[in-house]
């Protein structure tokens, strides 16, 4: 399958080195090298189409614009401690979660942040904002079960039950690496844990998971939905990505095992079955869904830990010369149509006047 | 018609030569007809035979002799090393522009501060459970190469509460010997205090009694460190972490080298005591002992987690994807 230049892949590494590929064979990635060099552990799409936002494990969140290929601002000294845990825009502000599980809503001037009060272990590992709601944060960590908060109020709305306990009568963990939410209805979210269980919330039924996916060997590090209905990605540490259909009982659909080393981010294209995946390998691959064939794959040489894609549109320059041509064409048929109609119109309208006695007989005579 | 054949055998041959590849094009080779194979009588069949055979030698020695004057290349055999699979992480020169992301990593990675010289290491060496007296002794003998470094039982610790005490007193690495059947089988390299955690398999171990070295030979200086062959770039980070396991300046008073040497992804440490003969030209080599063969299994991000630990590299379950020709090295 031929994906060159169909696609714009961004790709951070753990010395904070922005790359971008497009997919070409052979190409020479660009890159771009930030002052402060830390690892980047949180990348998302910015408020505008050329916008991307970069949190780093130094506490800091830049802004990096595409046309100009250049970081245009950086955000600092933020309340909480820790790497960034997760970014999201909101409207024209952006939302900013810290490792020790403290929120702000970052506005430009002023900034808003409240704390979703963990315990002593706990920590905030991943957060998951959709657009379709807006006011409304899921969160989850070790720890940390996965809660949905109202921005506004500050208040949770939804708290998970816990798993409960196992045949030893002991507490069954779950550490949240990644959280989902999906297309089809903004109440279902997924999780997937360093446990090995991927487990499905539904706001509307019950506070435990409407479905459970337990793999016992598995240690997940990121999740990501699939093109498809109720399907999701999820990459381990020991190098394997498995896509998952969480149509109640929870099924492994396919399992991709051309990485050397743990996968630590995915991305998905929404209409077509192509997955980016950033591995700690260095090597950035894209798998087709159906086949399981790699499509594409480019050393990086750096850690890779998160991956954005998108595809990209084709120029329009070249369907405008079509187009006067098109327009030529109908506008012959059009004018001849027109020269026709009005003369026939015309001795219609003629013979009409003249001949209309006439012709009522002859129809009359026809008719009989 | 085997004239024409043996034609184009020798040019086949010479475009070998060129590309480094073994040979695809090639026609069949039929048997050689033996020319003295209707000799009935044995003894002077196999006579003529060895006649021939010899004067096929002398004319083949000749030619090289003659090429040898002439001055012509010399040739190169080919081995699974000179052919290997081009690997497009090797790291030639790091001081290249299209290398500097990779030297971007290297000057942030765990082991730069050792490298910038800014710490001296302390290595703390520890056994599995029990172990028998061939690994105490390999344990020892690693205690007097590496300066710096002590050997102490592990009594039933777990390896992650051992990260933890050993950070406290200042250690710099931590390597655990594993045994199986009373041999040392496994080598667990733990940089301390973030990682990398290598794990690696380890064989045909020989102590210095087993070579017939005395101990005592091994003197208290700090050895010179050689690391061969580590080109990609995992075996780079393989060859920086085993590199900074001794002290960053030798003394070279003790004539003393320790040598990691990879071939075919298998690394070979060798333990010699070098002199120098009166022109100062050639080196005599006096092996100390031990001796032994390693084999990374997996490299993996952070102090030990083998549960929960984000894998750099690993070969477990994936060694018919990883070694799918002979002739492609890992490290």
């Amino acid at each position: 399958m031929e994906i060159s230049n169909k696609y714009c892949i961004y790709v951070g590494t753990t010395r904070g080195v922005l790359q971008c590929s497009y997919c070409k064979p052979d190409e020479k990635v660009a890159y771009s090298v930030p002052e402060q060099q830390s690892e980047i552990t949180a990348l998302e799409w910015g408020r505008s189409e050329d916008e991307i936002i970069v949190g780093y494990k130094n506490e800091q969140v830049h802004l990096y614009n595409l046309n100009q290929n250049k970081y245009t601002k950086t955000i600092s000294k933020l309340e909480g401690e820790g790497p960034i845990a997760g970014i999201a825009p909101v409207n024209k502000s952006i939302l900013i979660a810290k490792h020790d599980g403290i929120i702000t809503l970052w506005n430009g001037k002023k900034s808003d942040y409240f704390s979703i009060n963990l315990e002593e272990k706990g920590t905030l590992e991943a957060i998951i904002y959709n657009k379709n709601r807006e006011d409304v944060v899921g969160t989850g960590g070790e720890c940390n079960d996965f809660k949905l908060w109202n921005l506004e109020t500050k208040q949770c709305l939804f708290k998970a039950k816990s798993l409960g306990h196992d045949e030893l009568n002991l507490p069954i963990p779950t550490s949240i690496k990644g959280l989902i939410s999906f297309s089809e209805s903004e109440k279902l979210n997924a999780c997937c844990t360093k446990e090995g269980h991927v487990l499905l919330y539904d706001e509307r039924a019950q506070r435990r998971p409407v479905v459970k996916f337990h793999e016992k060997k598995a240690c997940y590090t990121c999740i990501a939905s699939a093109f498809r209905e109720r399907q999701c990605l999820v990459g381990t540490t020991r190098g394997y990505m498995q896509l998952l259909d969480l149509r109640a009982p929870g099924k492994c659909v396919r399992t991709f095992t051309t990485f050397t080393g743990s996968v630590t981010s995915i991305a998905c294209d929404p209409q077509e079955p192509l997955v980016a995946t950033t591995s700690l390998d260095r090597y950035l691959r894209v798998h087709h869904l159906e086949t399981k064939e790699l499509v594409y794959k480019v050393y990086l040489k750096q850690n890779l830990t998160k991956v954005l894609m998108k595809p990209l549109v084709k120029e329009e320059p070249e369907e405008v010369p079509d187009a006067p041509i098109v327009d030529e064409e109908y506008e012959e048929i059009f004018s001849n149509m027109e020269v026709v109609t009005d003369k026939k119109t015309k001795k219609h309208k003629q013979k009409s006047l003249v001949e209309s006695g006439v012709k009522k007989k002859k129809k009359k005579t026809q008719s009989l | 018609m085997s004239e024409e054949k043996h034609v184009d055998l020798e040019e086949s041959k010479a475009e070998i030569k060129e590309e480094i590849k073994p040979s695809k094009s090639g026609s069949v080779l039929f048997p050689n007809e033996n020319k003295y194979s209707h000799i009935k009588n044995k003894l002077v069949r196999s006579q003529q035979y060895q006649k021939a055979k010899k004067e096929q030698k002398k004319a083949k020695k000749l030619a090289k002799k003659q090429t040898k004057l002439e001055g012509g290349p010399k040739k190169v055999p080919h081995t699974l090393e000179s052919l290997r699979i081009k690997d497009e992480t090797t790291v030639n020169d790091i001081n290249t522009e299209e290398n500097e992301l990779v030297k971007n990593d290297l000057d942030n990675d765990e082991f730069s501060e050792y490298y910038q010289q800014s710490y001296e290491p302390k290595i703390l060496i520890t056994y599995a459970d029990n172990p028998m007296r061939k690994t105490r002794i390999f344990g020892r003998e690693l205690t007097r190469i590496i300066p710096n470094s002590v050997s102490l039982y592990r009594n039933r610790s777990g390896v992650k509460k051992i990260v933890k005490s050993a950070i406290k007193k200042d250690f710099t690495d931590i390597l655990i010997i594993n045994e199986n059947r009373k041999e040392p089988d496994g080598l667990l390299v733990i940089h301390l205090p973030d990682g990398p955690t290598a794990h690696f398999k380890i064989s045909n171990v020989k102590i210095t009694t087993e070579l017939r070295k005395n101990h005592k030979d091994i003197n208290e200086h700090r050895p010179e460190v050689v690391l061969n062959n580590f080109s990609t770039r995992l075996g780079l980070t393989v060859g920086r972490m085993l590199g900074a396991l001794f002290h960053y300046s030798p003394e070279f008073v003790g004539r003393r080298t320790v040598t990691f040497h990879n071939q075919r992804d298998y690394i070979f440490f060798r333990h010699y005591r070098y002199c120098f003969d009166e022109e100062g030209k050639k080196a005599k080599l006096k092996e100390l002992g031990p001796r032994f063969t390693l084999k990374l299994r997996s490299l993996q991000k952070g102090t030990f987690d083998s549960k929960y630990g984000q894998y750099e590299w690993i070969i477990d379950g994936r060694r018919h994807a990883v070694e799918t020709s002979r002739r492609k090295f890992n490290l």
